[in-house]
């Protein structure tokens, strides 16, 4: 027994001597991050946008790769078996991987990721045509009068999840829901008055609310948008409910060692704080919420089990 | 029109001039590569444009965006390779003509057609944007469901002769679009568990493989090279005031582009082969299309040409892109602060109409370059077999390889290729089933969600009257060619 | 000939029956709505095919009855010198092709760039030609890795192996 042990200490030693060594000059050559959607779209733009500034904070490059197959099932699938050397991380949208996970089986949990960083946060927004119903009430008095037409980013999406949610709380019998690939197809839709509303992310609706075109009357947070400051709140009109906030960041692969990841931490946290990502971010009304891993990592254990209670409520429609 | 002036004056600015060539030479050869695109060009310039006055970088991307489209051509016309799947239907009379020795006056034709039909769809971008883009919003579920019907209904003209297989390749590309996610009931579809097709076969993977590998494979084992006669003869002038006989074909062209483009979500795929389809249906001698007719290549160059200005319409003024490239331009916007929407004309007034006045520009710039280098590049035709079919099958897998970095996708384009070269062996034409691929989605999901909003009623296919347009166009087209001799007798017995 | 260049067809045509109809029976485990679409496609398809097989039946009944061999001897032998070459040249470049597939697969793209140029300059190209070949296809593989590996940021070394 002892014989086997002392070998095995000894290589524990050795790599955790090899770990320090590593660290000690992390990042020596460039780094990959794989974002999981396609070019130009948020993820991706948002990445581009960040990526500078956390190179000026490593020393190093960081190249993008985009690799957006299956909503990114099949770069996480991959992500799995990446040599944990933090020169390898990805880009998601949270939760979006665990709601995947729940789709079917998949070479991946999300739990087993290390987190890094998230540095933005959205939330759903419900919005209909800026002709039809002013108040969240008398659009709640339509849609219980009769179904209505909403849109959806996506079955199985965050904006179904959360219209599910809100049927529930709010005590609407029916929704004709009608999925979209991606909010922008439900948006148009809406603005065109094909639909009745439009469950969608609060980003991609925006500059249709500006123009006048579309009007929020709900945001799904527990706090208002800074940007979207007229937007109630489920408590503000007196409901409760349980949210699925939406969070950009990084992560990289299991097991990758503690010294890595606080130095990617610090990286990113400090390009989150640089007044250039700043002023791109307040451009594209992303809200900036900086989330640290340990923050994240709870954040993702947390939503567990409420994306499994939320999933049975999908394949029960 | 002060506004005019004022961005006029901007862009005559060296640097604004410099970015407006830069992006239209690199789109241009972005738009050579086969599968590559202007999405990933675009994506790959972000960094180098960031630093850039906003009005500047918009400019080059612009311009890139715009301009891709011609380096297709180029390689349809010459190689039978499209560049993007917008240029298929040019493939189908351009290449004919080069075999003939007749390149040059296509590449002529090509280059007109820049030119043209971007100027008219710019000219319709800068004084209609606006009202193009409430247009647009008119369009729900119903009506795209019955564009695309529409568009399908023009497949007949593309195979007269052999309807029946043109129908069976159409059914078996419409067959292929629905292997993937269904967008609707979130099922998966066919995929055997195999990941990279989750999302549906990836169109422009399809593509390569259906036209750049298939016809690797055909010289290949025809061991020579493309030019028939070892000479390239034919003028491009020639081919120029061929352009100008043509101008009813010219307009119909230049509208289907634009309604194809401005439309977000059709794709912009199928304005070139709809054009195509269309000017075959008009002609007095349909039989020619096909076998190198200069009104083939008119046709489809001119619609894809204006397709693009039209495609930037729902881009800038409602932030909805048309298209993958588009949804890039946006980001691109997004990132200078330009927020796009109808509020964009206001805000940023100065950016946009400097981006209009310069891409006005980049067709005639298309022209010069099409003018000076296309012919050189004609010499390609020439090159030995051992040489052209592993550069045609590196770039164009290299393309197919680079959308996602799957070397899984280099396998499907393989195995389209095999497809196509099977198909073609056996006397089907691939592009039915290519515009039953491109076209699939767009029928099946709006189907099932116009019949979502009205509740399972079937009235709303007939309410608008967009729908009843729709409706009657897809019944003449279908019924068309048997009225024209119908039509044909009638008024000579009055003579 | 004429009857044998059809025979080619009506297999295609067959295999597309099998196709078509796998389609269909493969869409039945599927949830109503999705399975709408497919099966109508399917059916349509598969009935299309069926006429068309028909139709090639009836041609060739009629055809059969008309021509005679008298003039099929000759251009039966020249086509078949022609075909045998061209099928060599087919499977050869087959051949090429899934090699340097798997040479993709397993080592990263810049693998399959190599033996695709290499491949086709030996097997297509004269003879005396060869250390031309040669230079083009590392001056190709060369150019493919500035451009697209470095300039483009395209992983080229994506392979399985490492």
């Amino acid at each position: 027994m002892s014989t086997l042990l002392k070998p095995v200490i000894v290589a524990a030693a050795a790599a955790l001597l090899a770990a320090q060594v590593f660290a000690a000059d992390f990042p020596n050559k460039p780094i990959k991050l794989i974002v999981t959607a396609a070019a130009g779209g948020g993820e991706d733009t948002e990445a581009r946008a960040i990526a500078p500034f956390v190179e000026k904070h490593l020393g190093q490059q960081m190249v993008i790769e985009d690799q957006p197959g299956a909503g990114g099932k099949i770069a996480f699938e991959k992500f799995m078996s990446i040599k944990p050397d933090g020169y390898t991380l990805i880009t998601y949208t949270f939760p979006k991987s665990v709601i995947i996970e729940y789709q079917g089986k998949t070479g991946y949990k999300t739990r087993d990721f290390t987190p890094i960083f998230a540095w933005s946060r959205s939330s759903q927004i419900l919005v209909v045509n800026g002709d039809s119903w002013k108040t969240f009430a008398e659009f709640l008095k339509a849609a219980k009068e009769k179904p209505l037409s909403g849109g959806l980013s996506g079955r199985g999406s965050t904006t179904h999840l959360m219209g599910l949610i809100a049927l529930d709380e709010l005590g609407i019998n029916k929704v004709n829901w009608v999925p979209y690939e991606g909010s922008a197809g439900s948006v148009t839709a809406l603005a065109g008055k094909h639909l009745d509303f439009t469950m969608s992310l609060s980003t991609s609706a925006v500059p249709l609310i500006q123009a006048g075109k579309l009007r929020p009357l709900l945001l799904f947070s527990d706090k208002r948008d800074p940007y979207l400051p007229d937007v109630p709140i489920p408590k503000d009109l007196g409901y409760e409910m349980s949210f699925i906030p939406t969070l950009r960041g990084v992560e990289a692969p299991p097991n990758t060692p503690a010294e890595i990841v606080k130095i990617l931490e610090d990286a990113f946290t400090k390009a989150a704080q640089e007044q250039g990502f700043i002023d791109i971010a307040a451009k594209r009304k992303m809200v900036l919420h900086p989330v640290g891993s340990k923050e994240y990592a709870k954040a993702v254990a947390d939503v567990y089990p409420k994306i499994a209670k939320f999933q049975s409520m999908l394949s029960a429609k | 029109m002060d506004a005019l002036a004022q961005a006029i004056a901007f862009v005559l600015q060296w640097q604004n001039l410099a970015a407006l060539a830069g992006g239209t030479v690199y789109g241009i050869i972005i738009g050579v590569l086969p599968g590559l695109g202007p999405s990933a060009g675009m994506a790959l310039a972000i960094p180098l444009v960031m630093t850039w006055h906003p009005a500047t970088a918009l400019i080059f991307m612009g311009a890139l965006y715009k301009c891709s489209n011609y380096g297709g051509s180029l390689t349809a016309i010459l190689v039978n390779t499209p560049g993007d799947a917008s240029n298929a239907a040019t493939v189908l009379d351009g290449y004919p003509m080069c075999e003939r020795g007749r390149g040059g006056v296509a590449l002529g034709l090509s280059a007109t057609s820049a030119l043209v039909g971007g100027t008219i769809g710019m000219l319709c971008l800068i004084f209609a944007a606006p009202f193009l883009a409430d247009f647009a919003l008119e369009f729900g579920p119903a009506e795209y469901f019955l564009t695309a019907i529409l568009a399908l209904s023009l497949i007949a003209a593309v195979v007269q002769g052999a309807t029946i297989k043109g129908l069976i390749a159409a059914g078996l590309g419409l067959l292929l679009s629905t292997v993937g996610f269904d967008v609707i009931a979130g099922h998966l579809r066919y995929t055997f568990g195999w990941a990279p097709i989750e999302d549906g076969i990836p169109l422009i993977q399809a593509l390569v493989g259906l036209f750049a590998v298939t016809q690797a494979l055909v010289l290949a084992e025809s061991a020579s090279s493309i030019s028939r006669l070892a000479k390239l003869s034919g003028s491009f002038w020639e081919g120029v005031r061929t352009y100008f006989l043509h101008p009813v074909i010219v307009a119909r062209a230049a509208l289907i582009g634009l309604i194809v483009g401005v439309l977000p979500a059709v794709g912009q795929s199928s304005a070139g082969l709809l054009a195509w389809a269309d000017a075959k249906r008009a002609s007095r001698h349909p039989e020619t299309f096909g076998q190198g007719a200069p009104e083939g290549v008119l046709a489809s160059e001119t619609a894809t040409n204006a397709c693009m200005p039209g495609d930037l319409v729902c881009t800038i003024a409602l932030g909805v892109p048309g298209s993958v490239g588009a949804a890039v331009f946006l980001g691109v916007m997004i990132i200078f602060g330009i927020v796009p929407g109808p509020l964009v004309f206001v805000n940023n007034a100065e950016v946009i109409y400097s981006l209009f006045v310069a891409l006005f520009l980049t067709s005639f710039l298309v022209f010069i370059v099409g003018m000076t280098v296309a012919r050189r590049l004609a010499v390609v035709t020439l090159l030995p077999n051992n040489v052209i079919v592993p550069l045609i099958l590196v770039v164009s897998l290299l393309g197919s390889f680079a959308i996602r970095n799957e070397m899984a996708d280099v396998v499907i384009s393989l195995a389209f290729g095999a497809l196509g070269y099977v198909m073609l062996k056996r006397g089907f034409t691939p592009i039915p089933l290519l515009l039953g691929l491109v076209l699939g989605e767009m029928v099946e999901t709006n189907y099932h969600r116009a019949l979502l909003i009205s509740g399972g009623s079937y009235s709303i296919f007939y309410s608008s009257v967009i729908c009843k347009v729709l409706i009657l166009l897809t019944v003449l087209s279908l019924v068309g060619p048997y009225l024209g001799p119908f039509w044909r007798t009638l008024t000579q017995g009055e003579k | 000939m004429k009857e044998k260049f059809k025979s080619a067809e009506v297999w295609f045509k067959i295999v597309l029956l099998f196709v078509f109809s796998g389609f269909y029976v493969l869409a039945i485990p599927f949830p109503q709505d999705s399975r709408q679409f497919p099966q109508l496609l399917a059916a349509i398809s598969l009935a299309l095919t069926v006429i068309a097989l028909g139709m090639d039946f009836l041609r060739a009944q009629a055809v059969a009855g008309e021509i005679g061999d008298v003039d099929d001897t000759e251009l039966k032998v020249l086509d078949a010198g022609t075909r045998r070459a061209r099928r060599k040249r087919f499977y050869q470049a087959w051949a090429i092709l899934l090699v340097a597939t798997v040479a993709g697969v397993l080592g990263g793209f810049l693998f399959s760039t190599v033996l695709l140029f290499a491949g086709f300059g030996f097997a297509f190209g004269r003879r005396e030609n060869w250390v031309r070949n040669t230079i083009v296809a590392a001056a190709m593989t060369v150019l493919v890795y500035l451009v697209f590996g470095r300039i483009m940021a395209v992983p080229l070394f994506n392979g399985v192996l490492w």
